[in-house]
């Protein structure tokens, strides 16, 4: 019986996924995507997944991202290997379509403290590549492509406990191509030159003890830094703002709670996570990206540790 | 002064006469000494001396001599005495009763009368004054004594079968027959009264405490729970880093 729930559950979360669409991560589905310490934070070998998908059908639009990860900690060098990979895809009927991919590599030395606590800095190295085909005015006119591939490089620092972490990540641009296509093109970019990106990273259980049922985690991820608005202003200006967050609570193996997906709904073990996230509009529960109030967003998240920790 | 046999000479005529008269002397001696007292007048008047001497024995109350040297030894009423006399005391009363008594004869030493010394009764100071208090003032007798004999077991006869009907206690009304449960109508005949073996008291009493207080114990025991996983965490037995727990993040 316990079976077949598990085998509904996920063909439910499939079905939804697919039957909705998602550009946002939930937060917690990629354990490094804002911050490379976590690399080998579990102790034992970790692989997660994520298949997200969006829908905005005022506008036709659609967009799907696969990632997944994989991160380890080596006992020889007492330090935490991790590998992600990610593929996304983005279509306006008639007007434009993207799609790209992403490898990274990220390495997380651990020291402990007293037992209890763990401090690990972290360097991670990002390759991506990214196509665009954008028609203003379509079937007038012959579209436009833009291609590129991008280098980033970020520096974290995590320190965290059994309970809680606290984390800091800062974008160190290496070179992108595409965006400096994108610069000369519609002169502003995601990421440029001037622009400093860093995040902050919370997370907390609250539990009355490590053996009870019960508890509740609430994480949250802040976005930081400066920025112009285009080349051709002279002031850049600083932004704080919430970039992701998860409340999730467990009772047992069940968990529910929302994210900046959406609203979330799966089972959590100590090996085995699978988790539904079903929300609005691009940015999911944070702000409205603009796509309708019939926008959608699904994510299937899954995560599997291979060898169980002995905490 | 009269000599003493301590500080006498062994030849000395006052020794030989007193032994002459207590008959300690051997056939030679004896011999030698009636010689001189048959050539020795003045001998003879100091034999006459030492035999007219004699120790008379006082007459001695011993009821007044044990009332006025012998120190009565006061009962110690406090502790263990006192609660060893009410055991006995309750244990006779609780589990014997008296039975008729059976008779016999013991010999017991009574004081006799006080009487004056006869001469046979004159002892001399060689003999122990106090086996011949005790000889001239006690006499044996036989009184009759009463012992009480109690049976080890007590039978009492008592019909088992019989139904035990509660008499009704004033001023409180009872139920009704009907409303009585099957059980309770059950007849009080032939119950075999089985021990119950009492529980023990736990040594401490739990009472109730506030959330607060749960909250406080909580916190320390998943401290303490924490504290030996950072030991085992110390000494290699778990991996070197300290997880999230994967449970919750």
């Amino acid at each position: 019986m316990r079976t077949f729930l598990k085998a509904g559950l996920v063909w439910s979360g499939i079905l939804l996924s697919f039957a909705c669409y998602g550009q946002v991560i939930p937060l917690g589905a990629l354990p490094m995507q804002y911050n490379p310490a976590f690399a080998g934070e579990a102790g034992g070998p970790r692989f997660n997944f994520n298949l997200g998908l969006l829908t905005a059908s005022r506008f036709r639009h659609n967009e799907y991202n696969l990632n997944t990860s994989y991160d380890q900690f080596i006992p020889a060098i007492r330090s935490g290997v991790g590998f992600s990979a990610g593929y996304f895809t983005s279509s306006f009927p008639y007007s434009s379509s993207s799609e790209g991919y992403k490898f990274s590599v990220a390495v997380a030395p651990k020291f402990s403290l007293k037992g209890k606590y763990t401090i690990s800095p972290s360097l991670d190295l990002t390759y991506g590549s990214s196509a665009t085909s954008w028609n203003p005015r379509p079937g007038t006119a012959k579209p436009l492509n833009l291609s590129g591939y991008h280098l980033l490089s970020r520096a974290a620092v995590l320190i965290n406990s059994r309970k809680w972490y606290i984390g800091y990540s800062v974008d160190i641009p290496l070179h992108n191509t595409y965006q400096y296509y994108r610069y000369r093109l519609f002169g502003r970019s995601d990421i440029s030159p001037e622009r400093f990106n860093s995040y902050w990273q919370f997370g907390y259980t609250f539990q009355r003890s490590s053996e009870s049922k019960f508890s509740f985690t609430p994480q949250l991820v802040f976005l930081t830094g400066t920025d112009r608005y285009n080349r051709y202003s002279r002031n850049s200006f600083r932004y704080f703002a919430p970039e992701a967050f998860s409340l999730n609570f467990r009772y047992g193996k069940f968990i529910w709670g929302a994210n900046n997906a959406g609203f979330h709904l799966g089972m959590q073990t100590e090996r085995v996570r699978v988790m539904v996230s079903n929300g609005f509009g691009r940015r999911g529960l944070v702000t409205s990206d603009g796509l309708g109030s019939d926008a959608y967003t699904g994510n299937l998240s899954f995560r599997y540790m291979l060898k169980q920790s002995r905490w | 002064m009269k000599p003493t046999t301590s500080d006498a000479d062994e030849n000395s005529p006052d020794l030989l006469l007193f032994r002459y008269v207590e008959g300690d002397l051997d056939a030679a001696q004896v011999q030698e000494l009636e010689a001189r007292l048959a050539s020795d007048a003045a001998l003879r008047d100091e034999l006459a001396f030492w035999k007219e001497s004699f120790a008379e024995p006082e007459a001695y109350d011993t009821a007044h001599l044990e009332k006025s040297l012998l120190v009565p030894v006061e009962p110690r009423w406090t502790g263990s005495y006192f609660g060893t006399w009410i055991f006995i005391l309750t244990l006779t009363v609780t589990l014997f009763r008296p039975v008729p008594v059976a008779m016999e004869t013991r010999p017991v030493l009574i004081p006799a009368p006080v009487s004056t010394p006869a001469v046979a009764d004159v002892v001399t100071e060689a003999r122990n004054p106090e086996e011949a208090i005790t000889r001239s003032r006690m006499t044996r007798i036989t009184l009759p004594f009463r012992e009480k004999r109690l049976p080890e077991t007590i039978e009492v006869e008592r019909n088992v079968n019989e139904s035990i009907i509660p008499a009704p206690i004033p001023g409180i009304k009872s139920r009704p027959p009907e409303v009585l449960s099957p059980v309770a109508q059950l007849p009080l005949t032939g119950i075999k009264v089985q021990k119950v073996k009492p529980k023990p008291k736990p040594i401490a009493v739990a009472r109730t405490l506030s959330r607060r207080q749960g909250r406080a114990i909580m916190r320390m025991k998943e401290k303490a729970r924490q504290q030996r996983k950072a030991d085992q965490f110390l000494k290699g037995n778990v991996p070197y880093v300290v997880p999230l727990n994967s449970e919750n993040f």
